[in-house]
């Protein structure tokens, strides 16, 4: 028996009970005790599914405690028997279960899961980001005035951008809430937010329609002449040199050039 | 981009290698705490795969590192795949390395990598010739990767097979040998599969070249039920059974006063609980060795 061939025989016949008609393993396979093959693969299956389920639901508290352990344990396991990961580091494993609940039949009566799945893997991915510092906002003192409208900011690597239609917001203060079980009746709005770590720990802002046009221009890579453009002829009222500014405050950006 | 700090060795002479031989694996759950309190323990392990990509986990085994020597315990490396080591894999535990400057580097005698898919448990091996070759290949090359020496670890399993060539202690001399790497002995591991198999577990220690012995681990296990039998299962979730002690005082005795990791991944308990099992492993190192011990802190 190749090595090749007796891990390819292992490998199915422990994700495909049914595989155990294999006669690979079972010629190979010693009967120590009288426990039989079938048992003693149950806890290989069992060791792997369990700690891919742990690994992908442990980015997940909030969805855990929104829609219960039980709910999501189900939802989890048939997503991991589907979706092996392909390499040892298992940080952001799971990042497809949002497109994945989104199908997912028994959860078709909770429409607002996909982006909330969604958003708490943005955290996920926030918390995991390489560490970056913010830009000190005196390094543009020195810039020339001509050269400030054709300035392009770049994104801390952390920073993600999220428009849903559900109010993801409301269903993270529910989450978050001791005292409150069950979830009220949902407003009938969307939300837009802002998901990033300044340091240790990763932050959610609510942004409004402006601020995440704003955002979401310069992350497009738009100068601060070309974002004032846009931004006007969606927000006549809206002004760039505050939201700048604030953003310059929270640490939002990483660096800058001067597009020439 | 300006580089983040993450350690500044200037600034912080790290510990080199534990002066105390106990030491404990550090867990999400007990960063603040380890910080705060600073127990007395020898040294710290993890799984570099936990601290891959950057981010807040790195941050706090910065500071962890700057109280404690450090081990790196792999666990994605399938070194006894029938198949190379994925390169990206050894590139970002190799940044780790030269970050963090372990004492240790170790990963286990087992494979988990089957084409593209990560099947996330160590899993068993036939020991024979074929896998031998297979597995100190990858592990040649991880060593060249690196640039210094690995330590490998026994597994716990729960089938065997009639195919051996070889019994697993004499496969992981074997390894040793041929690869020139050292072995990490896991106690608790022998010990688990001395029940699943049926082999005395000491006539296993006894038959362990001692000079290839270099790092020890313990930890607890579970009982497994099944209509015909039960299979104990390495859960580290428990404190270290008195079996497992015991099989361990005969290794502080054959082996010497080698590093001694106590393993805790599921239920983690506070902390205190975990520093009292280290503790407890110190006890048996200072009963047989304590002479050696302090001779070598002097050195």
């Amino acid at each position: 028996m190749r090595l090749s061939e007796f891990q390819d025989s292992f490998k199915h016949t422990m994700l495909e009970p049914d595989h155990l008609d294999n006669d690979v393993l079972r010629n190979a396979f010693r009967q120590d005790h009288g426990i039989c093959l079938e048992n003693r693969m149950k806890v290989y299956r069992n060791n792997v599914v369990r700690s891919l389920i742990d690994a992908a639901m442990a980015a997940l508290p909030m969805t855990e405690k929104l829609v219960g352990r039980e709910f999501l344990e189900q939802a989890m396991r048939a997503f991991v028997v589907n979706n092996l990961p392909s390499q040892g580091n298992l940080n952001l494993y799971g990042m497809e279960f949002p497109d994945f609940v989104q199908a997912y039949e028994p959860a078709k009566h909770l429409p607002y899961l996909q982006d909330f799945t969604r958003l708490e893997w943005l955290w996920e991915a926030a918390y995991y980001a390489p560490d970056d510092l913010p830009l000190d906002p005196a390094e543009l003192m020195n810039i020339a005035e001509e050269d400030m409208p054709n300035l392009q900011f770049s994104f801390r690597k952390s920073l993600a951008l999220l428009d849903s239609e559900y109010p993801l917001d409301e269903i993270v203060d529910f989450c978050r809430a001791e005292d409150q079980k069950n979830l009220q009746q949902l407003s009938d709005r969307g939300c837009k937010l802002m998901i990033y770590r300044p340091d240790l720990k990763v932050e959610l802002r609510r942004l409004d329609d402006a601020e995440y046009l704003f955002l979401a221009t310069i992350q497009n890579g738009q100068t601060i002449h070309e974002t004032a453009e846009i931004l006007v002829v969606h927000y006549p009222d809206a002004d760039l040199t505050p939201l700048l500014q604030k953003h310059l405050q929270l640490g939002t950006f990483t660096s800058f050039k001067i597009r020439r | 981009m300006k580089p983040y700090p993450y350690m500044d060795k200037n600034a912080y002479p790290l510990p080199d290698s534990p002066f105390r031989a106990a030491g404990i694996g550090l867990r999400a759950k007990h960063y603040e705490d380890i910080l705060e309190e600073k127990p007395d323990i020898g040294w710290i392990e993890v799984h570099p795969e936990n601290y891959f990509g950057g981010g807040t986990h790195r941050r706090y085994l910065a500071k962890a590192r700057e109280l404690y020597p450090l081990s790196l315990h792999a666990v994605g490396l399938s070194l006894g795949s029938d198949q190379p080591v994925d390169e990206e894999h050894m590139r970002q535990f190799k940044e780790l390395i030269d970050i963090f400057e372990p004492f240790q580097v170790s990963d286990h005698v087992s494979w988990s990598a089957s084409g593209n898919a990560h099947l996330n448990d160590l899993l068993p091996l036939p020991y024979t010739q074929e896998t031998l070759q297979r597995l100190c290949d990858n592990i040649e090359r991880v060593q060249n990767y690196f640039g210094r020496k690995i330590l490998v670890e026994n597994p716990s399993t729960y089938v065997s097979f009639t195919t051996d060539e070889m019994s697993e202690y004499e496969f992981m001399n074997r390894i040793a040998e041929k690869a020139g790497c050292d072995v990490l002995l896991d106690i608790n591991n022998i010990y688990v599969q001395s029940v699943n198999h049926g082999f005395d577990p000491y006539h296993y220690l006894d038959n362990i070249k001692p000079e290839f012995v270099r790092e020890m681990h313990l930890a607890g296990h579970t009982e497994r039920e099944f209509e015909d039998g039960t299979i104990l299962v390495d859960t580290h979730n428990r404190p270290v059974r008195d079996e497992v002690w015991a099989l361990y005082e005969h290794g502080v005795k054959r082996f010497g006063a080698a590093p001694t990791l106590i393993e805790w991944d599921g239920d983690i308990p506070a902390l205190s609980e975990l520093v009292a099992q280290s503790d407890k492993a110190q006890s048996f190192i200072d009963k047989h060795h304590k002479s050696e011990v302090l001779a070598h802190a002097a050195e």
